[in-house]
C-alpha cells in the first residue's frame, strides 16, 4: 500500500518548475514504446488511455491520453493538481471532507483527503469486496485510483533532477559539473549520507537549530531520499524496463530494478535514456525528444516475446476508433433506411445499404486487428461477444436486405449494431478490452468453435427477434399487406432456425468443452443454462408453429421476446455473479440491461395490444 | 392383454406422440432452469442442482410438481412415440428424424451418466504417490485401526438410530449426524461424554452455498468398552482431534472425512507448475507432470487445462492447486463417465440433421 500522507508531503518540497511547451512534440514514437500492464505488452498508447479512462472515467479529453501521461511521467507537479478524479457520491464527499462542487477532484485533494484516514481506507482495501457496501466500494476504487495515479507520477522519481539541491551541497556531497542530481546519481553515495545524518542526528538529538547550515543540509537530503523511499519503494505500475537479464518474462518499473537490485549495463542504459527523455520534454526539445523516443522504441521492439507489428497495429487501433466510426456509419444507415421508407425512395435505400456494408467493413477490420493483436481467435471476452455479434447480425442482415430488397434487414441489423455497440462502451468502461485471458479460456480451437459458434447463434436470434418486431409493427400500424406479412413470418422462420442450428450445436461444443476440460458434459453453469434457455425457447416456438398451436401473432410475439431471453441468458447471468463463466458486471451495465427488457417488453405488449384493437375495429366495420 | 387395455395404451402413446405434450414440457422445463439459475445465487450449486435439476418431484411445500428427470423423461416418452408412431419417414422429414434422434441419443447420454457416473478429486503434494480419491460432495465415517481403514459408514447410513456392530469391538450408534455442523462450547457438560464431547457440541447448521465448505459431524455412541470408554463422542471436520479408543495394543479412531475411493492405478506428482502472466497473479496455464503407477508398469505423462489424462476408462483433469506451507499441491479432478461418448454421437446427428432439413427447407426454393 503507498505512503498518500508521504507524497503529500513530498508535494510540500520545492517542485520543479513546469516543463516547457510540449504540444508540438512528436508523441508517435512513444506512444507505441512497449510497456507490460496487466499481464501484456501494449504500446504506451493503450495504457495511456486506459489508465485515463480507469482514473477519469471518461474516454477522452482536450488533451490526448498519451500526451497526458507524458505529463504525469515527466512533470508530476503539473499533472497533481489537474481535476481528474469524479466523485459524485454525496456520502463520499462527506467522509472525505471534500468541498462540495460539480467538477471533478485533484490528486492533490484526494491525497490531502485520504491522508487523514490512511489506516481505515487500507483496511477497507484489505476486505472482501463482496461484503463492502456501495459508498464503502466506491470509496475503494477511488482509494486504489489515487494509488494508482501515486504510482504514475512516481514512476521515474529517482531519474529527475532534485531540482532543490544547493550549490554548496553539491559541491560537500563531490558532485562536479552541472550533470542533474538525481536519487538515482546519488544512490552510490546513500551510505555517506546516510552515515553523516547519523552522526548527526546522534550528536544535536532533534534540536534542529543547533544544526549548522551544512548539517540541516545533509538532514533535509537524508531525509528526503528516505522519503522517497518510502514513497516509491513499490512502485511497480510502470513496467517499461524489459528482462535483459534473465529468462523472465516479467518486465520491471524503474524502482523495481533499484529495490530488487536486478540493475545492470543494459537497464543503465535504459535509465539512461529515460532520463534523457524527460529533460527533453521539460525543455520542450523536440529534436532530442524524438531521438530518445526512437531510441526507447527500438530498445523495447528488439526485445524478447515483443511483436513491433503488433504494437504499430495497436497503436493504429486506438488512433482510428473503427467501431466508433462503424457505429457513426450504422446510425447513418438506420436513417437513411428510415427516411428511404418515408419517401418510398429505392436510392436511399441503396444508399443506407452501402453505408452499412461500409460500417460492417470497418467493424471486420477492428476485429481483424483485434484478432492480431492479441493471436487468438474473435471471441474470448464478454466485450467481443458484443462486437461480433453485433457484426454478424449486420452481416445477416445484409444478406437478407439483398434477397429481399425491403429495408427490412438495413432496419434490423442497424439498430442491433447500434444497440450492442453502445452496450459494450457500457460494459468496458474503464477498462483495457484487450485483455489476456484466465487460464481455462486460453483454448484458441474451442474460442474458435463453441465460442464463434455460440455467439453466431446469438446473433442470428436476435435478427430473427427484430424481424418478429418489424412484423408486429407493420401490422399494428396497417404498414403492410397480408402477402408481406406472410413473407415476412417465413422469413422469421427461417432465420429462427438458422438460429436454432448454431445456438444448439453451439452449446453443445461448450459441453463438449467443459466435458474436455472438466470431466463434465453439462455443471448448470449460469452460462450454459442460459444457452440452453434460448434453445428450448427455440424449440418451442418451432414446435408451437409445427404443430399449429401458435398461429402467426403468437409465433412473432414468442419470437420478439427472445430478445429479451437472448439479453438475460448471455449478460443477464453475469449479474448472479456465480459460475465460471461469471465476468464482473457493472452497475451501468446491470440498469442498461434491466431497462432493455422493460421497454422490449412493453413495446411487444403495446404492438400486441394494438393489433388486437385494430383487428377488433376491421371486424366490427365487416359486420 | 384384453383389446381395450391395447386400445388404451395406443391411444395413450398416440397422444404422447402429440407435439402438444411438448408445448406444455417445455415451458416448465425453461422454469425449472431459469428458477435453478436464479436460485444459485442464493443456495449455491451444489442445492440447486439437487433441487432443480436432479430430482423426479419438486416439492413447493407440500404440492408434488414435476422435476427436471420428470420433465425430460416425458419429453423422451414423447419423442419415442413421435418416431415410432407418427413420425412420417419420409425424404422430407429426414432432417426432422436424424434431429430427433440426436436429442433422443443426448438425453440416453445424460442418463447413463446419472447412473454410472464416478466422480471425485485427488491431491498430491511434490513426490507424493496415491491411488485415493475423493468424493466433492458426500462425506464418511471412517472407522481406522492402527492407521488402517477398518470401516467406512457412508454418509446416508449415518442416520439417527443406526447401530454400527459389523467388524467392530464395540457397538457404535449414530444420535445425530449433520452435513454442515456449528460446533460451539457445552454448557451442561454430563458424566456420559467423552473426548472433544465434554467441551463442545455440534448443531446441524444451514448448508453453505459452497458445498465444499459445509463440514460434517456426527454425534454417536459407543457400548460394549470399558466404563471410562462407553460413552457418547463427536467426530466433526471442523475439530481437530477426532474420538480415540485404545484396547488393550490397538488404537482406533473415528474420523468424518469426504468419502474416499480407491482407482486401480496411482499416481506420482514429478512436478507440478502454475505459470502466471507476467506481473500479474493471474494465472496463465497449470500443469502436472505425473507418473502413472500400473502394477509393474510406469511411466509420466502431463495434465495441463484443457489436456486431461485418459487411463483405465479414467480421466484426470488439471482441477487447481493449493500452496501450504510454501509447497505446491496439485489438485486433480477424476472422472469415470461410461456415458462421455454420447454428447459425441449427438452433436454430430443433431448437426447433420438441421443442416439436413435447413437444405430440405431451402433447396426446393432455390429450384422454384
Amino acid at each position: 500500500m503507498r505512503h498518500i500522507a508521504a507524497i503529500l508531503l513530498l508535494l510540500l518540497l520545492p517542485m520543479p518548475v513546469c516543463a516547457q511547451e510540449t504540444q508540438h512534440l512528436d508523441y508517435s514514437s512513444f506512444a507505441s514504446i512497449p510497456i507490460l500492464h496487466e499481464g501484456r505488452i501494449k504500446p504506451l498508447d493503450s495504457f495511456a488511455r486506459v489508465m485515463f479512462r480507469h482514473i477519469s472515467g471518461q474516454a477522452s479529453q482536450n488533451e490526448p491520453a498519451i500526451q497526458w501521461l507524458a505529463r504525469v511521467l515527466f512533470t508530476p507537479s503539473s499533472a497533481m493538481n489537474d481535476r481528474l478524479f469524479p466523485v459524485r457520491s454525496a456520502e463520499l464527499k462527506s467522509i472525505l471532507s471534500l468541498p462540495e462542487r460539480d467538477s471533478d477532484y485533484s490528486f492533490s485533494e484526494l491525497a490531502a483527503a485520504f491522508a487523514n484516514h490512511q489506516a481505515a481506507f487500507a483496511t477497507l482495501a484489505g476486505k472482501d469486496k463482496k461484503s463492502l457496501t456501495r459508498p464503502e466500494q466506491e470509496l475503494v476504487n477511488l482509494y486504489a485510483n489515487v494509488n494508482d495515479f501515486a504510482d504514475m507520477v512516481g514512476t521515474f522519481s529517482l531519474l529527475l533532477p532534485l531540482d532543490a539541491i544547493e550549490l554548496q551541497t553539491r559541491h560537500e556531497l563531490g558532485l562536479t559539473g552541472n550533470a542533474p542530481v538525481t536519487y538515482l546519481s546519488l544512490l552510490k553515495i546513500r551510505e555517506k549520507i546516510e552515515v553523516k545524518e547519523t552522526d548527526i542526528h546522534k550528536h544535536k538529538k532533534d534540536r534542529i537549530d543547533s544544526y549548522t547550515p551544512d548539517e540541516l543540509r545533509t538532514a533535509k537530503l537524508s531525509a528526503r531520499l528516505t522519503l522517497m523511499e518510502q514513497i516509491d519503494r513499490n512502485n511497480s505500475l510502470v513496467r517499461v524496463i524489459p528482462p535483459f537479464w534473465e529468462e523472465s518474462e516479467e518486465w520491471l518499473s524503474p524502482w523495481a530494478v533499484v529495490s530488487k537490485g536486478a540493475g545492470g549495463p543494459q537497464s543503465a542504459k535504459l535509465f539512461a535514456d529515460w532520463q534523457a527523455l524527460a529533460l527533453a520534454y521539460r525543455q520542450g526539445d523536440a529534436h532530442a525528444w524524438q531521438q530518445q523516443s526512437q531510441a526507447l522504441l527500438e530498445t523495447g521492439q528488439g526485445t524478447r516475446a515483443v511483436r513491433p507489428w503488433a504494437l504499430d497495429v495497436e497503436v493504429l487501433y486506438n488512433e482510428f476508433n473503427l467501431l466508433g466510426k462503424a457505429f457513426i456509419a450504422y446510425a447513418l444507415g438506420f436513417a437513411l433506411a428510415i427516411t428511404g421508407l418515408l419517401r418510398h425512395s429505392s436510392r436511399l435505400r441503396i444508399a443506407a445499404y452501402v453505408v452499412v456494408l461500409l460500417g460492417a467493413g470497418l467493424h471486420a477490420v477492428a476485429i481483424a486487428m483485434r484478432m492480431a493483436i492479441l493471436m487468438r481467435p474473435p471471441v474470448s471476452t464478454l466485450y467481443e461477444s458484443m462486437i461480433f455479434v453485433s457484426l454478424i447480425a449486420v452481416l445477416f442482415g445484409l444478406w437478407l436486405e439483398r434477397r429481399k430488397k425491403t429495408s427490412d434487414g438495413l432496419l434490423i441489423s442497424s439498430a442491433i449494431a447500434c444497440l450492442l455497440l453502445t452496450a459494450a462502451n457500457v460494459f468496458a468502461s474503464g477498462s483495457d478490452t484487450l485483455e489476456v485471458l484466465v487460464a481455462v479460456l486460453n483454448t484458441n480451437f474451442w474460442l474458435a468453435t463453441h465460442v464463434v459458434c455460440i455467439t453466431t447463434g446469438y446473433a442470428s436470434s436476435l435478427v430473427a427477434g427484430m424481424l418478429a418486431h418489424l412484423y408486429l409493427f407493420k401490422r399494428a400500424t396497417g404498414t403492410a399487406d397480408e402477402s408481406d406479412l406472410i413473407a415476412l413470418q417465413r422469413r422469421i422462420h427461417s432465420v429462427a432456425f438458422v438460429a436454432l442450428l448454431f445456438t444448439s450445436v453451439g452449446t453443445m461444443l461448450g459441453g463438449i468443452w467443459a466435458d474436455q476440460s472438466w470431466g463434465r458434459f453439462w455443471g448448470w453453469d449460469p452460462k450454459e443454462n442460459g444457452a440452453l434457455w434460448i434453445v428450448l425457447w427455440l424449440i418451442w416456438l418451432l414446435h408451437g408453429r409445427v404443430a399449429r398451436q401458435l398461429g402467426h401473432l403468437g409465433f412473432a410475439v414468442g419470437m420478439a421476446l427472445i430478445n429479451i431471453v437472448v439479453a438475460l441468458a448471455w449478460i443477464g447471468v453475469n449479474l448472479l455473479s456465480v459460475g465460471l463463466h461469471s465476468y464482473g458486471f457493472t452497475d451501468a451495465a446491470a440498469s442498461g440491461l434491466l431497462s432493455f427488457c422493460a421497454i422490449d417488453l412493453c413495446f411487444v405488449g403495446v404492438m400486441r395490444g394494438l393489433i388486437a384493437w385494430r383487428e377488433r375495429a376491421g371486424e366490427a366495420a365487416t359486420r | 392383454m384384453s383389446t381395450g387395455i391395447k386400445r388404451s395404451l395406443a391411444t395413450a402413446a398416440l397422444a404422447l406422440a402429440e407435439p402438444v405434450v411438448l408445448l406444455y414440457a417445455l415451458p416448465w422445463l425453461m422454469f425449472l432452469l431459469v428458477a435453478g439459475t436464479v436460485a444459485q445465487r442464493y443456495i449455491g450449486l451444489y442445492q440447486s442442482e439437487k433441487l432443480f435439476f436432479g430430482s423426479f418431484i419438486l416439492w413447493l411445500g407440500y404440492v408434488p410438481l414435476p422435476g427436471a428427470y420428470a420433465t425430460l423423461g416425458l419429453i423422451a416418452l414423447c419423442l419415442i412415440t413421435k418416431l415410432l408412431l407418427k413420425s412420417p419417414w419420409e425424404k422430407a422429414q429426414a432432417g426432422v428424424i436424424v434431429t430427433h434422434i440426436s436429442v433422443l441419443v443426448l438425453l440416453a447420454g445424460a442418463l447413463v451418466t446419472v447412473v454410472c457416473r464416478e466422480e471425485g478429486y485427488m491431491v498430491l503434494g511434490p513426490e507424493d504417490t496415491s491411488s485415493t480419491v475423493y468424493d466433492y460432495h458426500l462425506h464418511e465415517l471412517a472407522i481406522i485401526k492402527n492407521g488402517n481403514v477398518l470401516l467406512a459408514v457412508p454418509q446416508r447410513a449415518l442416520h439417527e438410530g443406526a447401530v454400527i456392530t459389523q467388524s467392530l469391538p464395540f457397538s457404535l450408534r449414530i444420535h445425530s449426524y449433520c452435513t454442515n455442523c456449528t460446533i460451539s462450547p457445552r454448557e451442561h457438560p454430563d458424566a456420559t461424554l467423552r473426548g472433544a464431547a465434554e467441551k463442545v457440541d455440534i448443531a446441524a447448521a444451514p448448508l453453505r452455498q459452497e458445498d465444499a465448505e459445509n463440514q460434517s459431524g456426527v454425534v454417536c455412541e459407543l457400548t460394549g468398552l470399558s466404563q471410562q470408554q462407553n460413552g457418547t463422542y463427536i467426530a466433526a471436520e471442523g475439530l481437530s482431534q477426532s474420538p480415540v479408543i485404545q484396547l488393550e495394543k490397538d488404537r482406533y479412531e473415528l474420523v468424518m472425512r469426504h468419502e474416499e475411493r480407491a482407482i486401480p492405478f496411482a499416481l506420482r506428482l514429478i512436478h507440478f507448475e502454475k505459470s502466471d502472466y507476467p506481473g500479474t497473479d493471474m494465472a496463465r496455464s497449470y500443469s502436472s507432470q505425473v507418473a502413472i503407477k500400473d502394477g509393474p508398469l510406469e511411466w509420466s505423462a502431463a495434465i495441463e487445462m484443457n489436456q486431461p489424462l485418459r487411463h483405465s476408462g479414467y480421466t484426470l483433469y488439471q482441477s487447481s492447486f493449493i500452496e501450504k506451507d510454501g509447497k505446491l499441491f496439485t489438485v486433480l479432478a477424476v472422472v469415470k463417465n461410461t456415458g462421455a461418448l454420447f454428447p459425441y454421437i449427438a452433436i454430430a446427428t443433431l448437426c447433420g440433421g438441421l443442416l439436413l432439413h435447413l437444405g430440405i427447407m431451402f433447396l426446393p426454393r432455390t429450384k422454384t
